[in-house]
């Protein structure tokens, strides 16, 4: 695994790192197939800052209005020892939780008691006690702290280790674990923003999944975590906490398929010559030319990993630059996924409306079926226009 | 997606412009709409931060702000503003004719569906019950405003009393980007209406550029400027300072919505430039109708909105939306030509000329009496795969039902009427030899009592996991 490292470590040179959170792992999920991205969050690119870069746009920030509340709900249903999460826990995962022994392993409550610790360092502490933890949740469950706080997980994606902070905390009753999830979008009448429930769930399954592999790692069974999480939403307007419980087995399933492909990132990279990788990020000062140049360059390397342009890509940082490239190779992925799927592998939108009008013979059967959808539709159109002639 | 749907968006991207879908405009346009754009603030979808609104293009809109959205004295303080106009607005629509049935109706149009629901599934639904006695009452105008709101969130397909103009757009014109593209009202526009000289696509990544239609405010925006005057309000001390802060801000939100409020119109130019399909007057009374019915429920205050509706209200709402969704398609089709093209291009209608007829034909039915069933032989103009049997319906005459009957080797498809043509007061709606017909499945519906939905149907049981008394 960690020799795949260095492939990507060269390709991304220079540029900006990120490590990957909860959040950019789920977005693999987004954007299935795209090896361009694959390579991108392997390396663990700072993707935000490559596709302001390349598309000359300021970077897409959060509301500092929305921060604000968001870390507000979570500062009130934390509270008062988190009183609040033991009674929904009690109510929606129907736990029966006699006592509750707490433990925040959140980097500043641990700065503490391990001065001058930093980093990957620190890091690495909060891992490690997260698997004390959890062993002596599984083996002495009387005992061992219930509830954990921040705890810190690894995941491996590409040969990258990604640190995983659960912002989160995992409930150990009954020998088994539970996770929760605290979010700041609205619960209205019991039903949350659907795009937005979705990717909690997505992000919940990347948690889960680090998890169940440090069950693995101490060498319990995986399905000792619950895959029926809660998610704690503020309800209707209110600051008012209330949850939801849903079985996200489906998606840490799916999860885990991805990241078993993941390592092909290194295999991409064995694909396009050698030398290809991203320019260092022009300095905060940078002259416009240099800032140009740094983007023609990233968009060379950009160019031979291969992209999949489809109607997830929208969330995509570097989505600007994909529709252009898209748009310049007149490909029918520029359309969406729908018309790219009736299209079939006649790519060009042009070729497609030649088949269409009959001005190019299908080249073979896929091609034929294509022509004779297309073609269908030509005619019916010119017969609502008034006749066939 | 439809393959026609497909070959247009096709067309758009290679045309670079959009291409239209209908021939004709199958949403009813007010004289007289109001024109509605807002943001709340982010991530708090109960603190609205603006609303501009206007009846006419050519008059300033009016512009409420909120100075500190989270406050709740002066969230109600400017929504009575708006509350107070809004109703003006609608009191002109409380005459009615000797049915007593409305004369006309409002109509609300906003930039996107995400505007639509916000104002009604929130701002509607957190203000239509709020109290006007006891601590701190919301001024009444608001929660009045507040039950409108809510009964214009709850609206059938076909209803054009709230026109979300991305959605309007998108049903008259195919553009060539992505669907989730589509949703920005700015984009959409420079597909279908480009500035002189300009392309689709150009056209389109300027409108990207202008600030967001809302709800939701553009984050930059937020940072750069809007959390300063906020800020600022906070440190004013005195009236005349809040007020300057207050004009300053309105100021910067009439910069941000102005553009919006201007597509709107435009959008409505673009609808505007169809003539209106036959059945959108029929539509529209029925618009009437509920609004008719809606006023009548205010005004003999039982206008209440259930926040969580029982499982047979929302199975009696489902089989309702099912039957009105299936009433529109129909009547589209019926309409336009070019939406009747989609059904022929997916296969499920049948285009064609009629090389034979003949209207004397008889047979013997299962019940052994002779009938007569008048045959009908086209030459399809697009291959026609359905199986015998099929019932279709001349899309001229609805009323006309013909069943394909076993087609032989000719490739002609024969079709036996078995009613609407088969007596001779309607033989002569047949159509005659040499006609381009279509045939299409949306038949004219049959009119009977819809039955009540009583029992919960097993679609909408909940299970009950902590009774095990019950069963």
């Amino acid at each position: 695994m960690t020799n795949t490292a260095g492939p990507l470590d060269s390709f991304r040179g220079e540029f900006l790192r990120q490590p990957l959170n909860a959040r950019r792992v789920a977005g693999a999920l987004e954007a299935p197939g795209c090896q361009r991205r694959t390579v991108l969050d392997a390396a663990a690119v700072n993707l935000d800052k490559l596709g302001s870069l390349v598309s000359g746009l300021p970077r897409d920030r959060q509301s500092p209005f929305a921060l604000t509340r968001g870390n507000q709900f979570e500062q009130q249903v934390v509270a008062n020892g988190m009183a609040e999460i033991v009674s929904l826990a009690r109510r929606h995962l129907g736990l029966e939780i006699p006592e509750v022994r707490q433990h925040d392993l959140s980097a500043s409550a641990l700065r503490e008691a391990y001065p001058g610790v930093t980093g990957t360092r620190m890091n690495e502490l909060r891992v490690r006690l997260t698997r004390q933890r959890a062993e002596e949740m599984l083996t002495e469950p009387s005992q061992a702290y219930n509830l954990i706080r921040h705890a810190m997980t690894r995941l491996d994606f590409g040969g990258e280790i990604v640190y995983l902070e659960q912002d989160v905390l995992a409930f150990a009753v009954d020998g088994r674990i539970h996770v929760v999830e605290i979010k700041s979008y609205p619960c209205i009448d019991g039903r949350a923003d659907p795009t937005k429930a979705s990717a909690t769930v997505r992000q919940t399954a990347v948690y889960v999944l680090s998890l169940q592999q440090l069950m693995v790692e101490i060498g319990a069974p995986p399905d000792v975590v619950n895959t029926t999480t809660m998610i704690v939403l503020p309800e209707n307007l209110s600051f008012r906490p209330t949850a939801v419980t849903i079985d996200i087995d489906m998606y840490v399933r799916r999860l885990r398929r991805q990241l078993a492909s993941v390592p092909q990132a290194a295999e991409i990279l064995d694909g396009i010559p050698t030398g290809t990788g991203l320019p260092a990020h022009p300095a905060d000062g940078a002259s416009a030319d240099e800032v140009a140049a740094a983007a023609m360059a990233v968009r060379e390397a950009l160019a031979s990993l291969p992209p999949r342009f489809t109607d997830g890509c929208v969330s995509c940082p570097l989505f600007h630059h994909c529709r252009d490239e898209a748009e310049l190779h007149r490909s029918t992925a520029r359309l969406g996924s729908a018309v790219a799927g009736v299209c079939g592998n006649v790519t060009d939108i042009a070729a497609a409306l030649d088949l269409a009008e009959g001005r190019r013979a299908p080249a073979n059967a896929s091609e034929a079926a294509v022509a004779a959808t297309l073609a269908r539709s030509a005619a019916a159109a010119r017969f609502a226009a008034g006749g066939l002639a | 997606m439809n393959a026609l749907h497909t070959h247009q968006a096709l067309l758009a991207a290679a045309e670079r412009r959009a291409v239209a879908k209908t021939t004709r405009r199958h949403v009813h346009l007010s004289p007289r709409p109001l024109v509605l754009v807002g943001y709340h603030l982010a991530g708090d979808l109960g603190a609205p931060l603006a609303l501009m609104w206007g009846t006419g293009r050519d008059e300033e809109p009016r512009c409420m702000v909120v100075p500190e959205p989270r406050n709740r004295g002066l969230r109600f303080e400017a929504l009575a503003e708006f509350a107070v106009e809004f109703l003006a607005y609608l009191s002109q629509f409380e005459g009615r004719d000797q049915a007593g049935i409305c004369l006309d109706a409002p109509q609300l149009v906003v930039p996107n569906t995400a505007t639509a629901d916000w104002l009604g599934g929130i701002v509607g639904r957190f203000t239509r019950n709020l109290r006007t006695d006891g601590d701190a009452p919301a001024p009444p105008s608001v929660p009045l405003a507040g039950k409108h709101l809510s009964f214009l969130a709850d609206l059938m397909p076909g209803s054009s009393l709230v026109l979300a103009t991305t959605d309007a757009l998108t049903t008259h014109w195919q553009t060539g980007q992505l669907p989730s593209e589509d949703l920005n009202l700015a984009a959409l526009l420079g597909w279908i209406d480009p500035p002189a000289g300009v392309n689709g696509p150009e056209a389109a990544r300027a409108g990207e550029a202008s600030p967001p239609a809302g709800p939701d405010s553009d984050p930059n925006w937020d940072a750069q400027i809007l959390a300063e005057l906020i800020q600022e309000w906070h440190a004013a001390n005195d009236e005349t300072l809040r007020s300057a802060v207050r004009r300053e801000l309105e100021g910067e939100i009439r910069e941000q919505l102005a553009p919006a409020w201007a597509d709107c119109w435009r959008a409505l130019d673009c609808l505007g430039s169809l003539s209106a399909a036959d059945h959108v007057l029929g539509r529209w009374q029925s618009d009437r109708r509920s609004w008719t019915y809606h006023c009548d429920r205010v005004a003999g205050g039982r206008a209440f909105f259930r926040n969580i509706p029982t499982p047979v209200q929302d199975a009696t709402r489902l089989r309702i939306l099912e039957a009105r969704t299936e009433d529109l398609q129909r009547e589209m089709a019926w309409d336009d030509p070019l939406v009747m093209a989609a059904a022929v291009a997916s296969g499920e209608a049948l285009a064609g000329r009629v090389v034979a007829a003949d209207p004397e034909r008889r047979t013997r039915n299962a019940n052994g009496r002779t009938v007569r069933r008048p045959l009908i032989t086209i030459e399809p103009a697009l291959e026609f795969a359905r199986p015998a049997g099929t019932t279709l319906f001349l899309s001229t005459n609805p009323g006309v039902g013909l069943e394909v009957l076993p087609s032989d080797a000719s490739g002609l498809i024969r079709a036996e009427v078995f009613k609407g043509a088969n007596q001779s007061t309607t033989i002569g709606l047949l159509p005659n030899l040499g006609d381009e017909v279509v045939l299409s499945p949306y038949g004219k519906p049959e009119f009977y009592q819809r039955s009540r939905v009583e029992d919960i149907p097993w679609t909408h049981q909940q299970i009950i996991e902590d009774d095990p008394e019950e069963s």
